[in-house]
């Protein structure tokens, strides 16, 4: 829990993270492709596998909360502004033409991936790019907020205890007709291959042991600023030290007599021990299973249309991950479950997002 | 159909969806050679998300599949049956 010294939580964050990354390179599992190629191709078997997600992860969340295990609210959500609509529009755009969301971009690039490894890069720019215009959209958070509270019913146990109850008992019924129907297994013949159904459960119960750990659902985008930050402050030191969002603290709150905050600035904070740890161990998971498979093997640059849109795919990704205040590690994987309207609001503009970039893919991407 | 025409397609390194667009557009440009018989594909990939996509869309339109893993990367062989 939080009372642990910064090195165990770094340690126990990591070793999470390093969890997770053996789990999404085995299981190959993507975020992006569950609705693309709902869009591309009419498949619909990985969004059926994300409802089974939501609703493990719903079930093991709220019973954290009515246990007192889990902090809520979390303090990494916040009400919805329509920066987390606009944001969520960038950001579903931006892991089409990736090929990958802010996870699958760490984990096929710690196997070895070089487009994979372009989108990163523009994550990263895309990050510095940001904390340009941190100021105008902080201000345009505050104008626009749509929503009072941070989650559905969030004063209102009895209410939201209901909501859930028929969320889980509804998307019980349909799990379990698509279960006997065969349609929750997939056939795939990468060495090691795991389940999508078996990711997701693990999933689940990861980001609530991260949950308990640290006090927020798994979160990944803060970090990459922060080691864009930290990058870009080797060469303009004075420059980074000047820009507000690097100043600024993305969370905080008091835990006791401690308060706990981070932000994107580039030191050793609550983010750094944090997410920053669990992005590490994502990608040291991922590197050391494509190593153990002997998958691991850098083959080269894609084609060059490939490897523009990737760029511009990560700065997209990135600015909508800073716009929206969070990516969709966060908002499908921590939001969704527990409710919470920027997690509402952000899937269904991600959604939207993800349509308008697999048209621009099938007309200007894969033609070259 | 040991002797048949091989036709290659080297995607390694790319990133979905890309792997299975190319590899559908590939087929449909040698329909006639897959469906006769005359040639198949084999398509090379490091993407294992691939050995799901493509033999399920290959089957769909009526191919058989062969997958095998060669090194570090997998070959996927696309036939009329």
């Amino acid at each position: 829990m939080l009372t642990a010294t910064p090195i165990v939580l770094a340690a126990a964050a990591l070793g999470l993270g390093v969890l997770v990354g053996n789990l999404l390179y085995r299981g190959d599992f993507c975020m992006v492709a569950m609705w693309r190629d709902f869009f591309l191709f009419r498949q619909t078997t990985l969004l059926r596998i994300f409802v089974l997600y939501v609703l493990v992860a719903a079930f093991l969340f709220n019973l954290g909360v009515a246990s007192g295990w889990l902090l809520y609210p979390p303090p990494n959500l916040h009400a919805a502004s329509l920066t987390t609509i606009g944001g969520g529009l960038i950001f579903g755009i931006g892991m089409v033409l990736a090929g990958g969301c802010v996870l699958g971009t760490l984990y096929k690039m710690a196997a070895g991936n070089l487009t994979n490894g372009i989108a990163f890069i523009g994550i990263l720019l895309g990050s510095l790019l940001y904390a340009e215009i941190h100021p105008q959209v902080s201000a345009v958070v505050a104008w626009t907020t749509l929503t009072t509270q941070v989650t559905l019913a969030e004063n209102d146990p009895m209410l939201r205890g209901l909501l859930l109850a028929a969320i889980l008992l509804g998307g019980g019924i349909l799990v379990g007709r698509w279960w006997q129907r065969g349609e929750l297994q997939v056939v795939a013949y990468a060495e090691g291959y795991l389940q999508p159904w078996k990711v997701v459960l693990g999933l689940a119960l990861l980001n609530f042991f991260y949950y308990a750990l640290t006090g927020t659902p798994m979160g990944v985008t803060t970090a990459y600023a922060k080691l864009a930050g930290y990058l870009a402050s080797w060469w303009w030191p004075e420059h980074v030290a000047s820009l507000a969002y690097f100043n600024t603290e993305s969370i905080s709150w008091r835990q006791g007599e401690v308060i706990i905050s981070g932000g994107a600035g580039p030191q050793l904070d609550y983010i750094a021990y944090s997410e920053g740890a669990l992005v590490g161990g994502i990608f040291l998971g991922a590197l050391a299973t494509a190593c153990y498979y002997r998958e691991f093997r850098i083959y080269g640059l894609p084609p060059r249309r490939q490897a523009v849109f990737a760029l511009l795919g990560g700065v997209l990704l990135a600015l909508g991950a800073r716009v929206a205040g969070g990516c969709n590690v966060k908002f499908f994987l921590g939001g969704l479950p527990l409710l919470a309207w920027q997690g509402i609001y952000f899937t269904l503009a991600a959604v939207v997002g993800c349509y308008l970039g697999s048209e621009i893919l099938r007309r200007y991407i894969i033609p070259g | 159909m040991a002797d048949n025409e091989q036709i290659e397609l080297d995607i390694l390194g790319q990133v979905c969806p890309a792997c299975l667009l190319v590899v559908l557009r590939t087929i449909n440009e040698h329909r006639d050679l897959l469906k006769d018989g005359a040639a198949s594909l084999v398509v090379k990939t490091d993407h294992r998300d691939t050995t799901r996509t493509v033999p399920e869309s290959a089957a769909k339109m009526g191919y058989q599949t062969m997958v095998r893993k060669k090194g570090s990367y997998y070959e996927i062989i696309i036939s009329s049956g």
